[in-house]
């Protein structure tokens, strides 16, 4: 075997892969962040840099909930919450993490979005602005179907 | 699925309504974080701490729910103040410059203290 070879093979042994699938709801997503902290912890990041990823999955994850309302709220069809699939992708020295929702898209801008859990402030751009500063890369890929955001995190060891 | 309970109560100190908060809070609990903190503020008063001692997370839901709460205490020279933030929100309030409309205090004793302080200053005309 060639080196290019034994690096190529060691860095598949080196991927894992954890798949989490849950209601797009509010009261799972807790769940995520717990999941997501044990993930996390195995790899090389800090005490801090856990935290950080913790927090911007749970983001990602929120965002989901809060536009899942609204497309219930803008068609009363829906059937039921949709589903979100956060898929983790460890690497010797990066995670990514994506969160990927079914909720359909496509519906009025968001400015029009109204308080559904009873907070008026800008809480999405919030939320979005944390993912930005909490991770390396953040991005997002809207489908009429459904959202993706792609997060990743690099491990400088600890 | 159970709720997540996120626990509160206040109690006035020196005139001035601590409300303890204990749990997580998220898009789950942050309605029930906004009724804690609305229940006292309906009450007239205008200075409000909340202790944190027994939150282990808080996200952009609570950070909307404080920001929310202090937009009508600013006006008539009110504060909403914070004590017993664990690292990572404190953290995070710092990253996003949120401390500096919610101050964060390192004990019940220094947050009451400020908002007497407040208290004795002109209301901002």
């Amino acid at each position: 075997m060639t080196d290019k070879m034994e690096k190529l093979s060691d860095a598949l042994l080196d991927l894992a892969v954890v798949t989490l699938t849950f209601p797009c709801s509010a009261e799972y997503v807790s769940i995520a962040r717990l999941a997501i902290l044990g993930i996390a912890s195995r790899m090389a990041f800090s005490y801090d840099e856990v935290e950080d990823i913790r927090l911007a999955v749970g983001e990602a994850c929120t965002h989901a909930v809060e536009r899942s309302v609204v497309a219930d709220m803008r068609a009363p069809t829906n059937d039921g919450h949709g589903t979100i699939t956060i898929v983790s992708t460890m690497t010797i020295n990066e995670l990514t993490v994506e969160i990927k929702d079914d909720v359909p898209t496509g519906f009025p801008p968001e400015g029009v979005f109204q308080d559904p859990v009873g907070i008026d402030i800008d809480r999405q751009g919030l939320g979005a602005l944390l993912m930005e500063i909490l991770v390396d890369k953040v991005d997002v890929d809207t489908t009429p179907n459904g959202t993706c955001v792609r997060l990743v995190k690099h491990a400088h060891g600890v | 699925m159970d709720k997540v309970q996120l626990t509160s109560f206040a109690e006035i100190i020196e005139s001035v309504p601590v409300l303890h908060v204990a749990g997580e809070i998220d898009i789950f609990t942050a309605p029930d974080f906004k009724d804690a903190i609305a229940d006292i503020a309906v009450q007239g008063y205008t200075h409000i701490v909340i202790d944190m001692q027994h939150v282990a997370f808080m996200d952009s839901s609570g950070f909307g729910t404080l920001l929310s709460a202090s937009k009508p205490l600013r006006p008539v020279g009110g504060s909403l103040s914070m004590v017993n933030c664990n690292d990572s929100i404190t953290r995070m309030l710092n990253i996003t410059r949120l401390s500096t409309i919610i101050p964060i205090y390192a004990t019940v004793a220094e947050a009451i203290e400020a908002a007497h302080s407040l208290s004795e200053q002109p209301v901002p005309a």
